[in-house]
């Protein structure tokens, strides 16, 4: 599914957070945008996921979802966004109840959430519950992955991990992800990384 | 008058088949009072929390619920309503603004991000139901109810005093305070403290039982 964002303007009273962007993102592409904090780049994805009405412009998902409705969003926002007193698995669960439980648990293992599978989201440290969030977008059904600064918070060896697991994730799929870190885009195989 | 004779009169009391009546008798009212407001406040929250209009519409009505004394109430009430289901509808009155309020509150305060997160994951109302409304609002409908029950408690055993409908806890505080029976009105304070404590434990524990399997579902 393809993206044609087109003379999008937001403001907040006085201050004005985008002013008329207008952006392309190709079908089952993975694009990264940058930016200095304060540019719009969350306010962008807000709009995308339908949590923001933009003040004017307009948003064209190409030829709409294959079953011809709004397209799904999945997104990893720039916080966690748990049900603190559910288990990680039933946080995902949550988001995707119609997954075989196996393909969860293979997904829990590979990025290392056994130990904390069943505990409740509040006592898991920041790393787990980022991942926990991460692996819930990505296991829900989507057609348009949305990722706001989703490795933020990550050790090294972690995020090399997470990083893997989205990059086998996302391919072939229309992905828009923020980050500050031009390496973190370049690992993840974007094919178009856009300054805003 | 020394509390060697209440525990002797409660102890006489106990064995008398009256006793257990009246408790029987005062305790489905009240409760039935308590649990109806419960029902009747938690629908009432949640459409309201819906439709701001029911929400303008309730606050004046329940601000004077809240406003008028028992006692008020009671003497209004008793012309409409015969004195046997007095305590019923009373407790009602007196619990049902303090549900309604919390629970509103609750729904209120839910974390804006989690309902912003089960909009952009498409969650059902029944999922987002069980798993993000019901642990926002629990504590605020624990805290409710807490409240609730020591109130209609009161108000519903002041209203069968005034009311003095036959054979309830109420009659036998109107009889104790008729004959100036001192032990009497003692015993039946603490069959009172006794019986609300009790049923304040049982219910919060059926509330948290229903919580962990609904969310265990």
């Amino acid at each position: 599914m393809s993206i044609i964002l087109s003379n999008i303007t937001k403001s907040y009273g006085d201050q004005m957070v985008l002013n008329n962007i207008s952006l392309d993102i190709a079908r089952t592409e993975t694009t990264v945008l940058m930016g200095k904090s304060g540019r719009g780049k969350t306010t962008l994805l807000r709009i995308l996921a339908g949590l923001e009405v933009a003040d004017t412009g307009t948003i064209d998902f190409g030829l709409k979802s294959d079953t011809g409705t709004s397209p799904k969003i999945s997104m990893v926002f720039q916080e966690d966004r748990l049900c603190e007193n559910l288990s990680a698995l039933t946080n995902i669960r949550l988001v995707c109840p119609h997954i075989d439980k196996d393909v969860v648990l293979r997904a829990i293992d590979a990025l290392d959430l056994c130990d904390g599978l069943h505990k409740p989201a509040r006592e898991l440290s920041g790393g787990m519950k980022r991942r926990v969030a991460i692996l819930r977008a990505l296991l829900s059904d989507y057609d348009i992955l949305i990722m706001d600064e989703p490795f933020k918070g990550l050790d090294e060896d972690t995020k090399r991990i997470v990083m893997d697991f989205v990059c086998a994730h996302i391919q072939e799929k229309t992905a828009l992800i923020v980050t500050h870190d031009r390496r973190e885009a370049e690992m993840l195989g974007a094919t178009n990384i856009i300054e805003l | 008058m020394s509390p060697f004779s209440v525990v002797r009169r409660l102890s006489e009391l106990i064995q008398t088949s009256g006793f257990w009546q009246s408790i029987c008798f005062s305790l489905v009212r009240i409760a039935g009072g308590f649990l109806t407001a419960v029902i009747v406040g938690i629908c009432l929250a949640s459409i309201a929390s819906r439709f701001g209009v029911l929400r303008e519409l309730l606050a004046p009505a329940l601000q004077t619920i809240k406003a008028i004394p028992v006692a008020s109430f009671i003497i209004l009430v008793l012309i409409w309503v015969p004195s046997r289901n007095l305590s019923m509808l009373i407790s009602f009155l007196i619990v049902l603004p303090v549900i309604y309020a919390n629970v509103l509150k609750g729904i209120d305060s839910t974390d804006t991000q989690l309902l912003e997160m089960s909009q952009v994951f498409r969650i059902g109302i029944s999922r987002k139901i069980r798993y993000i409304y019901l642990s926002q609002v629990l504590p605020y409908f624990q805290a409710a109810c807490s409240v609730g029950l020591g109130l209609c408690w009161k108000s519903g055993i002041a209203a069968e005093v005034i009311g003095i409908p036959s054979g309830s806890i109420g009659e036998r505080l109107y009889e104790a305070k008729v004959y100036l029976n001192t032990p009497d009105l003692f015993a039946w304070t603490v069959v009172i403290v006794v019986v609300s404590l009790a049923f304040e434990k049982l219910f919060m524990l059926v509330v948290k039982r229903i919580v962990r399997s609904v969310e265990s579902m």
